[in-house]
């Protein structure tokens, strides 16, 4: 459980690492093996893509805000993390057949210190995705 | 003038003649330094250069006075609260769950002996560390291979909830517990002392700063700086130049404190 968790958050502080934010908290990853396949010049195999913007209250708070950050983290083949703290939102995108549940979301921001203001998904990027 | 009279006097001018660190002195409010693309949300001060910690940026800078970047460490995930102990600057990593320090150019990683999960803050007094443990609602006290907790999750007097920020001075814990909206005091055996702040309005209370009869509470919320004494007296409220503060050090009679929402530093000075 412990190598789990520091592999993941290993992921993410690498992805830190990468210059991928820009002012803002931004955060991206990346599976190995789409590095892998777009090193090697070869198409990915899963370029479908859902994209989910989640609305919170009072997510001005810093110290809520990361940790809602390291909370989505947690997200299985979550990609393209960013928190807008001034406009109260967070965008991020994971493959379309690892799309997780409504309920797992709200849980997350709960656990963060939040309440869910509302929580919305398309198959096409958010405004504040649109940089990645 | 009676004793009574002499009683009554002096309790109805504490407040205007006494500020936190030096009676009968107030902090004023000197000048703000504007740092373009860098939230602070800690500051600790080394002789004239001031470190900040910008965890937007995953970055912890060395200024010198004027703003101008000395040096600076980066990919350190999100560094929060900061604490200078003699040559070492101390940090708490919000991703990695993790406390560092940096040292003669070199960021090192301290062990620590416990699961944390969003550790909001450090503070080194020579072989005590506090952390403040944010989503564990609690301060873990390391002393070598010693391990001790202080607090829980609740409202209550010994309780805590999200505590943001610790700080020891005179062998008193003080932790701004963050959504209790107030400061809470402990002994260093783990004693909830007395809550300070309760009346204050504190919407939530994201950084402190403690000293020698006197408490610092960042109520960030409200863009204020809130002085204490020991006891919970309110002395003063400082909010000029003051944009969501989330820190506060004292140096002698200089006061800084860390904007984060403003881009910027304040400075105070006691007059």
């Amino acid at each position: 459980m412990i190598g789990f968790k520091v592999l993941k958050t290993g992921t993410a502080v690498c992805a830190l690492a990468l210059g991928v934010f820009a002012g803002e908290m931004d955060t991206a990853q990346d599976s190995s093996r789409q590095a892998a396949a777009r090193d090697s010049g070869a198409p990915e195999q899963d370029t479908s893509r859902k994209y989910f913007r989640v609305r919170v209250n009072g997510l001005a708070c810093p110290f809520c805000a990361y940790g809602l950050e390291k909370n989505l983290l947690e997200l299985p083949g979550i990609m393209g993390l960013h928190i807008d703290l001034k406009g109260g939102f967070a965008t991020f995108h994971v493959p379309s057949n690892r799309t997780p549940e409504a309920g797992k979301i709200k849980k997350i921001v709960e656990d963060a210190g939040f309440s869910l203001a509302g929580l919305d998904h398309s198959d096409k990027p958010f405004p504040a995705d649109r940089k990645q | 003038m009676t004793a009574a009279w002499r009683i009554l006097f002096t309790a109805l001018m504490l407040p205007i003649f006494s500020a936190c660190a030096t009676n009968p002195s107030r902090w004023v409010f000197d000048r703000e330094l504007r740092l373009p693309g860098v939230s602070p949300i800690s500051v600790a001060w080394e002789g004239d250069s001031i470190w900040v910690s910008d965890p937007g940026q995953g970055r912890i800078l060395q200024l010198n006075g004027e703003g101008r970047i000395l040096r600076e460490y980066g990919s350190l995930g999100r560094p929060m609260h900061l604490s200078r102990s003699g040559p070492r600057i101390y940090f708490s990593d919000y991703l990695s769950d993790s406390i560092r320090f940096i040292q003669d150019g070199a960021v090192h990683a301290v062990p620590v002996a416990a699961d944390l999960n969003a550790p909001a803050a450090v503070f080194a007094d020579g072989g005590l560390l506090a952390i403040a443990d944010f989503y564990h609602h609690r301060i873990v006290l390391q002393s070598g291979d010693s391990i001790r907790t202080l607090g829980r999750k609740g409202h209550g007097l010994g309780d805590l909830f999200y505590p943001t920020d610790v700080e020891i001075s005179d062998s008193l814990l003080y932790v701004a517990d963050a959504y209790n909206n107030r400061v809470q005091v402990f002994d260093l055996k783990g004693r909830a002392l007395r809550i300070l702040g309760a009346e204050a309005g504190i919407r939530v209370a994201s950084g402190i700063g403690a000293g020698a009869g006197w408490i610092l509470a960042a109520d960030s919320e409200n863009s204020r700086v809130i002085c204490f004494e020991a006891e919970g007296t309110r002395m003063q409220v400082l909010s000029n130049g003051l944009h969501y503060p989330t820190d506060i050090t004292v140096q002698g009679q200089r006061l800084l404190v860390a904007n984060f929402q403003g881009e910027s530093l304040s400075f105070y000075r006691l007059q």
